[in-house]
This record gives C-alpha cells, structure tokens and sequence, in this order.
C-alpha cells in the first residue's frame, strides 16, 4: 500500500483519531470522513500536516470543500451542486483551566444563486472548563463545555447519534467511572429539550442512563403545529448501554431504552457489530450491522409531527442513513425494526489513487401491534405497515495531490447527498436525498 | 411474546401483518316521528343504491318498537352497472370521490319485511317516509388512492372516523356550507315526513332541482285575513293586497298553535300587537315536488281581534307569546320564530 495512501486513510474515521476529544459525537466504527470536532483542538490534528497547531497557546485548523454534486435533470438537482464550505476553527487556551473554542463555517451551497447571495457565516463557540483533581490518590477529571456541543451522541446512539446540539455538557470521572450530564435544547421536535445523565463504568464500556425529554404536548388547532403555549410535556427514559472489543479490529455494541408512557413502557433496542481494519494490503475495510427496535410510542413525540434537523451541510452525508432520528416519527403508530448492513472499503488502486466504495442496505420493518393495524401512506415511506427495503450507495475514486493526502479530489456516484432546503440552517425532515448524483469534490484540511 | 414471533417472523423475512379492506359497513338508524304521524304498517330501514341504470336494496330491516336498528351497508357487486350518481365529495385531501347510499325509511305496506321501490310517483311499493340528507354514510370510490392521497392529520381523522377499522364506509355530515366531511361514527337519526320529499330523493338519485330562495318565498305569500266583527276593516287591509274578510272569529274553528320544523313541514304560530288590536298568524309550508322539481309552498292566515273582544280560543299570551318586534299585524318576524 502506498505511503500516500496509507496517509489519506489515516486522516479518515478512525478510533485513533477519536482519542483526544472528550464525549466525541462521531462515529470512530466507519470509513466516512471525520470533521473536526469544536473543542479538543489540538488533539485532533495531526503533527504532520496541519498548519496551526504549533502556535500554543493557540489552535487552527480548516477543513475546505469545494465541489459539485450534479444530477442527471434539474428535479435531482442537490441544493450543494456547486458549493463551498471552509470549516475554520480555532482554540485559545485560556490557562490551565480553561478552553475558548471557534469554529465558523464559511459557505456558499449554489453557484447558480447569484453572486453570494446565498453565502453564510455559521458561527459556533463554546467554552470549555476543565481540570484534572485528585481524590483518593487517583486523578478525577471534570469537564463542562457550553453551548456549542458539535456532534452529540448519547449511549450508543439509540436516542441521538451524531446530531449537532447547543446546550451544556459536564462530566466527573474517577477510577474508570464517570458521570456526565447532556443538556441539548431543539433536537428533533419543536421546542424541546433533551436532559440525560449517564453513569458509565469500566472507562466507559457499560453504562446506564436517565433522560427527560421535553416538548410541547398539545398542537395548535389554527396550523397543526406544536403549540409552544401548551403545558409541557415531560418524557422519561431509562436504560443502559455498553460496548465490548472483540480484539482490535472488531467490536460490538448495545443499548435498550424504556420510557413511560402512561402505566405501560416503551421499548426500544440498539445491537451493532463492526469489523474495521485498516491498512490490510491495499484494503481499509469497514464491515457493519445494526439491529434496531422502536416500539409504538417509544419517541417522546406522539403528535403528528416529523422529526427535522439543521444545519443541512455536506458533512452530514458522512454517517449512515440508519439513524435514531429516522424512526421517530412512524414510532407514534407502529413498532419499527430494522437491519442494517454497512461496508465501506478503500482500495489503493495506484501511487496516490484511491477506489472507494460504500453501501448501506437497510430494512426496516413497520408493523402494528394494535388489533387493526393502521394502514396509512407516509411520505418518504410509503405504505405501512409493511417492509422498507433502501440501499444507498457511494462509489468512486479519489487522487491525493500530495503524499500526506492535505489536498485530495474526489469523484463519486450517490444516492446519499444532504437533503437542504434554501436556507441550509432551516430544519428539515429529511436529511438525505436519494437522487442518483454525481459528485465531484475537492477537500483541503489546513 | 407476541412481539418476540413477529421479531422471528422478521428474521425470516416474512411479510407484516396488514388490515385488509372491510367488504361491509354498518350503520345504526334511529327513526323519529316528531309530527305524530304513527304510520299504520310496520316501519324499516333499507340501504339504497340509485344509479342512472337502476336501483338495488343491498340491506332493509324492520325496525323494532324502540325506534333504532342496524343494517349492513355493502357496495352492490354490480355497482358499475348501476352507474351510481350521483357522486359527491368528501373534504378529504382535494376532494374524495364518495357515494352515499341512501337511507330509507319505508313503510312495509305490501308485508314483505323488504324494502320494494317501485319508483317516483308510483303506488305499489312501499311507502317512503324518510329519506337521509345531510347525514349518512359514504362509501369511498377509491379507498386506496385517498389514502395515498391525505395528510397524516387527515390520516387522523379518517381513523377516528371509522374507529380504526380500513373500510370504505364512513360516517359523513354536510358542513354549514353543504360541504361533506367525516363525521363522529354514531347513529343517524332519520324524521318521518308526511311529503313527498323523501320518495323523491331516493327517486331522483338526489338530483332534486330546488328553487333558490323558495322557503323564504314562501313566508313571503299574500295572507288569508280574517277581521274579527266590530273592527273597521279598512285600517287592517289597507296594509294588504290579498284576500281580507269580515268574520265572526268566535265561530270559525280553532287554528293550530304550536310551532315546529320538521324536515318538509313548517308551521309558525306567532302573536302580534298593534294599538287596541292584536292578530295571530298562522304560517304553513310545506315541501312539494312535481317529478324531480320541489319548491316550499306556503300559507298564511291571519286573524285580527281587538284586545278587548278575543275569541275563546285565542292563543296570543296564553300558549303563543307576543312577539315585539317590529312589524304590522299581517308579518311574520323570523327573528320571533328563532330567538
């Protein structure tokens, strides 16, 4: 295998390039593109070529995107089809104590707007405290860092996984235990608030948790919309979580979850398996399977609204379809699970030329446990209850213009491309399209 | 465990459980006689399916003393033949194609525990006392394409419409605005009427051609005037063109005095004053068709007595209360006959 390859893949997913930042939200059990993460700097760059992180007591870095994403016909079209992102961020440590953390996303979605005219200057900061105490002769660890909490995942993912979240994050950690605090205002639904607080032991490899998710519990009768005037609803959740290695390339993961609903809970259920190893010959191989469960009535919100995410960026096509935020809204009439089957590989084709494929093929079950079950059509599902058989896809090939993969250019099939409305910060309720597209992006990390 | 065989079931690959489509629905009947017209033979609901080719009784069953029964409501298996018509449309999505069957109270005049139509006008069959209008039941063309159709508000309300049940037969009330939508699954309470009216409806598959305006038209007949001895008649008919008499009011019959509405059947009794006189009105429409032409035809009579000379069965103050607003001795005030 290549030297450059070698490089480009050491700048992808990895679990090596997770250590460093605390609570990191991301993903380390995929081949995806990792973005960097808005505190814990330093950490995450790499000595051998980025440019800013020998400026103590500060901290730069900025990952550029430049590319197209283009369709067949102009329905297809992908708002990013001819875009720029510049991620710029930067830490100042500010003492012992304490972090200063800027990441300001720099973008134009469409070239076909009018000059800049859809230009945006996303900004998010977040201070960061943090010290390192003794008790009992052994360290313990505090953190706390708000608002911007970047990426979020709690668990392993059953409730929230890889959502960028405002709000405050805490921890104490002690001889292998930690207790930690998540505190995320609007996640999924309008106007909620998702508070959970884990316990976790053995450094993290088993763990049990509490939420509150809360929202609005009444629609407005004018728009059918969440009525945030209405009483609030509160939501609780219980459950536990853990993941094991199965040596150093594979591992398996779990998480089971209840809420009340009324007298009777709620189920819901996360089994995932992952085989990742790099630098096998010419092959990094990523081989993944996910079972989920959602029961009826297991999302906190039982009205008729949809889910919705923002900001909508390029960099959300580096996760899997498969998600929590995908099931919570058919989870207020059906039980819902699903299988998922995930590879990526990157094959070292030749000197700095790169061959990448990945799919996702994900089945979902949506069935009824009432007597007379519901048949409805839901957009974006059609009609249940029955089977919802997706694959997505991405396929192609990628050149590194320089031996450490700093700059690399890639061209690549879809049907897995960021779904964004005009205003890439508007909330939307689907996060992908699956419009076969063809990309072509050129990605720079400074 | 029921969940655990379906988690199995998943595993092996197996389709989901689904509801199939109902091939019958069911609507409970409650018949009213607010007008005391107690038909002599037994009295039935029967479900009827009118088109441009025909008719067929899909469902007809005696109701019992108690006043109310249950019948199936099933699409005839010809329903296409029958070109059913006409075809309305449920507020649902932009406008669901929907039949309503009507509903019929009949009279079992021939004792065949069946309801039998012989046609509009015609005399063998048996006689029509009621016929649904705005609330019946629909039966959805498409079922399937609605449902693909609607938002998953409108989801909503189709199942709590139906009560979870995936039928074509529905529950429907016209709106304010004469506009059908889907109505709370309960029973539907049909009034005998003494008119045509009904036979028509059914008759004319409900394409019964109405004049605009004709129960106000009607309110607005030339009066019978009957002016009580003693009173000079010229102050009275001076204020109409129509018949206007001199009459002993003491010896003329009782006129009635009780107020209803009814479906094809108004009667206002209404007291006025005005002076040294006070009149009763008696205003009497009724619900006419010719053929597939109906229109309200009414009459109105008036008799004026001085308040110091009432007739003995004068009803004004006693069983019929002034009304005060404005008007003559000869109007009829709406505002008096819905407060």
């Amino acid at each position: 295998m290549s030297r450059a390859a070698l490089a480009v893949a050491a700048l992808c997913a990895s679990p090596a390039a997770a250590q460093g930042v605390w609570a990191d939200g991301r993903d380390a059990w995929t081949l995806f593109e990792q973005k960097l993460i808005n505190r814990d700097l330093q950490g995450q760059l790499d000595d051998g070529y980025r440019l800013g992180n020998h400026l103590d007591p500060f901290t730069v870095a900025g990952d550029i995107w430049v590319g197209a994403q283009v369709a067949g016909n102009d329905l297809h079209l992908s708002r990013f089809h001819g875009f720029f992102v510049a991620d710029a961020f930067a830490e100042g440590r500010l003492g012992g104590w304490l972090d200063a953390n800027l990441n300001v996303t720099l973008l134009n979605p469409s070239a076909s707007d009018g000059y800049r005219l859809s230009s945006f200057v996303l900004p998010g900061f977040a201070l960061h405290l943090h010290h390192t105490f003794t008790l009992a002769g052994d360290p313990l660890k505090f953190d706390f860092i708000a608002p911007d909490l970047d990426l979020v995942t709690t668990g392993e993912g059953l409730l929230i996984e890889q959502l960028p979240l405002e709000g405050y994050r805490g921890r104490l950690a002690w001889r292998g235990w930690e207790f930690s605090v998540v505190f995320g205002g609007q996640n999924y639904f309008f106007d909620d608030d998702y508070t959970t607080f884990q316990l976790t032991a053995l450094n993290g490899h088993v763990g049990i948790q509490g939420t509150v998710w809360d929202l609005p519990s009444a629609l407005d009768p004018k728009n059918g919309t969440p009525d945030p005037t209405s009483p609030t609803l509160f939501v609780p959740y219980g459950g536990v979580f853990g993941h094991w290695e199965l040596g150093p390339h594979a591992r398996i993961a779990a998480e089971g979850a209840a809420r009340m609903d009324g007298n009777l809970l709620r189920y819901g259920a996360l089994v995932r398996a992952d085989y990742l190893q790099r630098k096998m010959d010419r092959v990094d191989l990523h081989l993944g399977w996910q079972f989920r469960y959602y029961g009826k009535h297991f999302s906190p919100q039982l009205l008729d609204e949809r889910p919705s995410t923002s900001p909508n960026l390029p960099y959300r096509e580096e996760t899997y379809v498969t998600n929590a935020f995908e099931y919570f809204y058919l989870s207020r009439e059906y039980d819902q699970w699903s299988h998922t089957g995930m590879l990526e590989a990157r094959v070292a084709l030749w000197r700095r030329l790169t061959g990448l494929l990945e799919l996702e093929e994900w089945v979902r079950y949506v069935v009824d446990p009432d007597p007379l079950p519901r048949n409805a059509y839901v957009a974006g599902f059609g009609r249940v209850p029955g089977v919802i058989p997706r694959v997505y896809y991405r396929a192609g090939i990628e050149w590194a213009f320089q031996e450490q993969g700093r700059f690399r250019g890639m061209l690549l099939l879809t049907n897995k491309t960021v779904a964004s409305d005009f205003d890439v910060t508007y909330p939307t309720q689907t996060r992908f399209s699956d419009a076969h597209l063809l990309l072509l992006r050129f990605v720079a990390r400074l | 465990m029921t969940r655990a065989l379906i988690f199995l079931c998943a595993l092996a690959g197996c389709s989901v459980r689904t509801q199939g489509q109902a091939s019958s629905g069911r609507v409970q009947v409650v018949v009213s006689d607010p007008e005391a017209l107690n038909p002599a033979g037994r009295l039935g609901v029967a479900v009827v399916w009118v088109g441009n080719n025909g008719l067929e009784v899909t469902a007809s069953a005696l109701v019992p003393d108690a006043g109310g029964v249950t019948v199936p409501v099933e699409a005839p298996a010809d329903a296409a033949r029958l070109g059913l018509t006409p075809v309305d449309a449920l507020q649902l999505a932009q406008g669901t194609p929907m039949y309503r069957p009507r509903l019929v109270v009949f009279e079992d005049t021939n004792r065949s525990g069946a309801f039998e139509f012989d046609g509009l006008d015609a005399g063998a069959g048996d006689r029509v006392w009621a016929a649904d209008d705005a609330d019946g039941v629909g039966y959805l063309l498409d079922l399937e394409g609605m449902l693909s159709s609607v938002s998953s508000s409108e989801t909503d309300r189709y199942y709590a419409s139906t009560g979870g049940l995936y039928t074509p037969y529905v529950p429907t009330a016209a709106d304010s605005s004469g506009a059908f939508q889907l109505a709370p699954d309960a029973p539907i309470t049909l009034s005998l009427g003494e008119g045509p009216s009904a036979d028509t409806s059914v008759g004319c598959e409900r394409s019964v051609t109405e004049p605009q305006l004709s129960l106000d038209n009607s309110f607005a007949v030339p009066p019978t005037v009957f002016v009580n001895t003693g009173i000079d008649l010229g102050p009275v008919c001076a204020a109409t063109t129509s018949q206007c008499q001199q009459s002993a009011l003491a010896l003329l019959p009782a006129p009635p005095h009780t107020t209803f509405e009814v479906d094809d059947h108004w009667q206002v009794v209404e007291c006025r004053r005005s002076g040294l006189l006070e009149s009763t009105i008696v205003f009497d429409s009724r619900h006419r068709c010719a053929g597939c032409s109906c229109a309200w035809q009414g009459v109105k009579t008036v008799y004026v007595a001085a308040t110091t000379a009432l007739p003995p069965w004068w009803p004004c103050g006693l069983s019929v209360p002034y009304c005060n607003e404005t008007g003559t001795l000869l109007s009829v005030s709406f505002t008096c006959i819905n407060p």
